[in-house]
């Protein structure tokens, strides 16, 4: 028997709205200490790594282990009948292929309840190497959803160098090319648009922006965004989810093509 | 630019075959995907073989498959064997249409599961040419893991049916199929006769089909002749 209940129902249907669209469908790995999912995308360009702590569900409940094999597009047109007030409670049975969302109001006298069919999902079990990072930069996610969005008019694949003074972000294309400079800031005052940078070694990496502009669903989940870069390694994009979780994405870079040049 | 990919451990990464059409591609690659799915759609609409009303069946086996035998005059039949022969001609590399089939008997083996997995042309010819053993070939090749030269005698002997052209589909390869189309090709050319093994020359076989006919009739000297030529 597996349950779990959150309160704020809305963070469960922005963690849908960030990765339905790069995942069609993926396993959640559901054990007592949470709910985790990790997937790629059907071209083994990025990853998607999520997790969400049971400290945050309440109650949860998770009697063994079990892997919910789920359709993420139903799932997210499922969580669209839920309104932003109310709690979503998951549940699914030892038995059994289906899976049943319960959604009530704050003041429960509204209680509505879907179920869905369960998927056989063949799965590999996918190793992420631990690695250091040269460069760690954070900043404002809208932000970064801004810089992503104004150069993909630009251009189809975006060069973030990172340097002491700041981090750039450049692309060009067709119609010409463009900039854009973020300068270090640790503002004291609003932590949440403050712009760090960490760093050990200078790097500059080539990614697609396409993907990007996927990971960036993720806005909505958290004030701040990280980015962890190292020369000719993927980047790691990462967004916490309040206190209960954090969703990761690893994109491949793109790499000068050696007949080419 | 080029767009990496991750490998974190999934299993499908890279080049992978196809179980249903043997065909290799690149998982994830948007190109190569597109061009499987048509390759592997044309080919299993090609195999696909409901059944005939009047079909011939000369053979059936306890598990379900069955043999049929096609003659060139029925219009209707050869429409199949030839979306067949296409697929075959791709497989096997023959590159020139062979118009003349007037006097062949087009054999197919049908799998239980509805699809055309093998099939086997088969021709009148009066005369074969044995193949010479490769230790008497002139040319000797120091690797002997790779294929070498090889060639037939000039002198002709009498051999009654020819196998123009034999194929099973890869996946269904190594289960004898093969061997039973021969067999029924022997037991059912020639009206009221059955061929002996030594009665039966090959055109230019690949390198499979070499090992088969080595191994069919029993000897490497097998019988060989020219493809259009009789």
């Amino acid at each position: 028997m597996f349950e779990a209940r959150l309160a704020q129902g809305t963070l469960l249907k922005k963690v849908l709205e960030a990765i339905k669209d790069l995942l069609n469908e993926a396993t959640w790995d559901c054990n007592e200490n949470g709910m985790s999912l990790q997937a790629m995308d059907s071209s083994h360009v990025s990853l998607v790594s999520l997790t969400l702590n049971a400290e945050g569900f309440e109650p949860y409940r998770c009697d063994r282990n079990c892997s919910l094999g789920i359709n993420l597009a139903s799932m997210s047109k499922i969580f669209k009948c839920a309104s932003n007030e109310d709690s979503i409670t998951i549940k699914a049975g030892d038995e059994g292929d289906t899976i049943t969302y319960v959604f009530e109001s704050p003041n429960g006298d509204k209680v509505s309840d879907y179920e869905m069919k369960l998927m056989d999902i063949e799965t590999d079990h996918l190793g992420i190497p631990d690695t250091t990072y040269s460069c760690v930069v954070k900043l404002p996610a809208a932000e970064f959803q801004r810089i992503c969005r104004d150069l993909s008019q630009i251009g189809e694949s975006v060069t973030i160098c990172c340097t002491k003074d700041g981090v750039r972000f450049s692309a060009s294309g067709d119609l010409g090319s463009g900039n854009i400079k973020l300068a270090q800031n640790a503002n004291v005052d609003k932590e949440d648009e403050a712009v760090t940078i960490e760093m050990q070694e200078a790097c500059t990496l080539t990614f697609a922006l396409r993907y990007l502009n996927f990971f960036c669903k993720a806005t909505p989940l958290s004030p701040q965004v990280t980015l962890s870069m190292s020369n000719e390694v993927p980047l790691v994009v990462e967004y916490k989810i309040g206190e209960m979780g954090h969703v990761r994405y690893y994109l491949a870079p793109k790499i000068e093509d050696e007949a080419d040049s | 630019m080029e767009q990496m990919t991750l490998d974190v451990g999934q299993s499908l990464i890279g080049a992978i075959q196809c179980e249903g059409c043997g065909m290799t591609y690149t998982h994830g690659e948007p190109t190569d995907e597109a061009t499987h799915v048509k390759f592997h759609q044309r080919l299993l609409s090609a195999l696909k073989f409901p059944g005939w009303k009047n079909e011939r069946v000369i053979q059936e086996f306890y598990e379900g498959s069955r043999i049929l035998v096609v003659l060139p005059h029925e219009k209707l039949f050869m429409k199949k064997v030839n979306a067949i022969r296409i697929l075959m001609d791709e497989d096997l590399g023959f590159v020139v249409e062979s118009k003349n089939l007037q006097n062949s008997k087009t054999f197919l083996y049908i799998s239980p599961d509805h699809q055309v997995v093998a099939c086997c042309v088969a021709e009148i010819i009066s005369k074969g040419y044995r193949v010479l053993s490769p230790d008497s070939s002139p040319m000797k090749s120091p690797n002997s893991s790779l294929p070498r030269p090889w060639c037939c005698s000039n002198d002709a002997e009498p051999a009654r049916c020819g196998i123009n052209r034999i194929w099973v589909l890869s996946s269904q390869r190594r289960q004898g199929i093969a061997t039973r189309l021969l067999d029924a090709v022997r037991n059912h050319f020639i009206m009221g006769y059955q061929l002996s093994r030594s009665e039966l020359a090959f055109t230019d076989p690949t390198p499979t089909g070499k090992l088969l006919a080595s191994t069919y009739c029993q000897t490497s000297q097998f019988l060989v002749y020219k493809l259009g030529g009789r």
